[in-house]
């Protein structure tokens, strides 16, 4: 689903975590090679140029590694346990989330289809099985 | 250039403050060496978590109670690499010119906060809207390494056992160490999983200490008679801050970029080394270690500790201190600490778990997940 207004200026920080608490997720895209990233790049990790765009990933990605914790520091204290997984979105870059509903390392493999999903109290950026 | 003098303090729970701590630490490395206190010009201060325990500017106070308060002083804050990339900058200061004689100290006290609030602190080195934010923890980020490489190798969660296993037989002759408790694999497979696949038995503890090195110049240690160890290698690299900016999850690219340049400036191979002190805050993290410092090839560290190769009375043994897994991770004071251990062993003074015939020993400091990276060696004199 496209985004209704797509702003020229890349994300900061913040506005990811903003978007990531509706489900959605932004990033950077460079503008001389296309390359996407979900970090605060200034330049670019594969041409080097030092000018981007907001872009916003389709959400589909696999699972590239991931671990269940079961002992959570602060802020996730209520939640464990759960998936924290690294994710390698369908635009290339990879990115790293969790993954509420995976309380059992067994519900989960390396490779399975994962999509960004709203996440239980707006807390990072969280993805479901797709 | 020398390590001239080196202590630590008793790994495990600090009674006063760090100040007072690792001041008294810092003196005892300079007594250790026999020299006048006012050699001292610099102090590097490695510490992670003094602001947040409302008390930061380290240098100055253990400068002034030493007496040495005209001693030019800096924190290094690199998570649980502050003192080993402290020593790193001592290096190039001394070697510089620019100070004769320079003083690392590194401290830490965590254990006056419940595990929940250790942990929390522990997961600000981490890219922290990105990762913490998404719930990780640090166990969580090494299991999520360790994911990748068990998938990867097919190497399997025993394996992983007996690194602690192994770290926490030799911390039984440390009597520094923090813990002192002989485990079996099957204890180590029976412990809970705090970051699947990495078990309570998998991770370090959270520790208190300090350890203090004293570096000096060849001539400032000839001039007080005094061999020490040589420092004969002295690297420091990088790797990207996140895991998600990766190209790879079974490998610390810092790890192998801080080797190759502390192994090349001594004219040394990984063959040369007699034993070493590496990063293993995880059990995974000593076999990514042995891997990319270069003693093993990929995908054959998780088979290094059960085989026997780095026992102490293997061929290449680590971790003979106990290493973080058992001597203790009280995390600005580690890198200092490990490099305390390489002088008792090269000074011959190891006791029950000397390393026979010791002559190059090898440390390894990583800070997060790699994000930095200190290496040195080590020579007997």
């Amino acid at each position: 689903m496209a985004a209704a207004v797509e702003p020229q200026a890349p994300p900061t920080i913040a506005d990811v975590l903003e978007r990531a608490r509706a489900g959605r997720l932004w990033g950077r895209k460079c503008r001389n090679c296309r390359r996407v990233t979900f970090i605060d790049e200034l330049r670019c990790g594969s041409c080097k140029k030092q000018e981007f765009a907001a872009f916003e990933s389709k959400g589909e990605g696999e699972i590239v590694a991931f671990t269940v914790i079961t002992f959570p520091a602060e802020a996730f204290a209520s939640h464990g346990p759960y998936a924290f997984v690294v994710v390698r979105m369908a635009e290339g870059a990879s990115t790293t989330g969790w993954m509420p509903s995976v309380r059992d390392p067994r519900q989960l493999r390396i490779g399975e289809k994962v999509r960004v999903a709203l996440p239980p109290a707006g807390m990072g950026i969280a993805f479901e099985k797709a | 250039m020398r390590v001239i003098g080196a202590a630590m303090s008793k790994f495990g729970k600090m009674e006063g403050t760090m100040r007072e701590d690792a001041s008294r630490t810092a003196l005892a490395a300079i007594n250790r060496a026999g020299v006048d206190p006012e050699i001292v010009e610099e102090i590097l201060v490695g510490n992670a978590f003094g602001l947040v325990d409302r008390q930061g500017h380290l240098g100055p106070l253990i400068a002034t109670s030493l007496g040495l308060e005209g001693a030019a002083t800096a924190t290094v804050e690199s998570a649980c690499a502050s003192s080993g990339v402290a020593l790193q900058l001592a290096y190039n200061s001394v070697a510089a010119g620019a100070s004769d004689a320079t003083l690392v100290v590194g401290v830490e006290k965590v254990s006056h906060v419940d595990t929940k609030t250790a942990t929390t602190y522990f997961t600000y080195g981490s890219d922290v809207p990105f990762e913490a934010g998404s719930g990780a923890t640090f166990p969580g980020l090494y299991a999520t390494l360790a994911t990748a490489y068990l998938h990867k190798y097919g190497a399997t969660e025993e394996q992983l056992a007996h690194v602690a296993v192994k770290n926490h037989k030799n911390a039984l002759a440390n009597p520094n160490a923090h813990l002192h408790k002989a485990i079996s694999v099957e204890q180590v497979m029976k412990s809970p999983y705090v970051a699947w696949p990495l078990k309570f038995y998998d991770c370090c503890p959270f520790s208190d200490g300090s350890a203090a090195v004293l570096l000096a110049a060849e001539s400032v240690a000839k001039s007080w008679g005094i061999d020490g160890a040589e420092v004969v290698g002295s690297g420091r690299g990088g790797s990207a801050a996140q895991l998600s900016s990766r190209a790879s999850l079974v490998e610390i690219p810092g790890t192998r970029q801080a080797a190759h340049q502390a192994f090349a400036q001594a004219g040394l191979e990984p063959k040369d080394v007699d034993f070493a002190e590496v990063h293993d805050c995880f059990t995974i993290a000593e076999v990514l270690a042995v891997e990319d410092l270069g003693f093993v090839k990929k995908g054959r560290g998780a088979a290094a500790s059960a085989e026997g190769l780095t026992a102490l009375s293997g061929d290449l043994p680590v971790n003979p201190s106990g290493g973080l897994k058992a001597k203790g991770h009280p995390v600005g004071a580690t890198g200092a600490g490990q490099a305390v251990e390489v002088f008792e062993q090269l000074d011959g003074r190891a006791g029950a778990r000397q390393v026979k015939g010791a002559e190059i020993g090898l440390t390894h400091n990583i800070g997060a997940t790699g994000g930095s990276c200190a290496v040195h060696l080590f020579r007997r004199v």
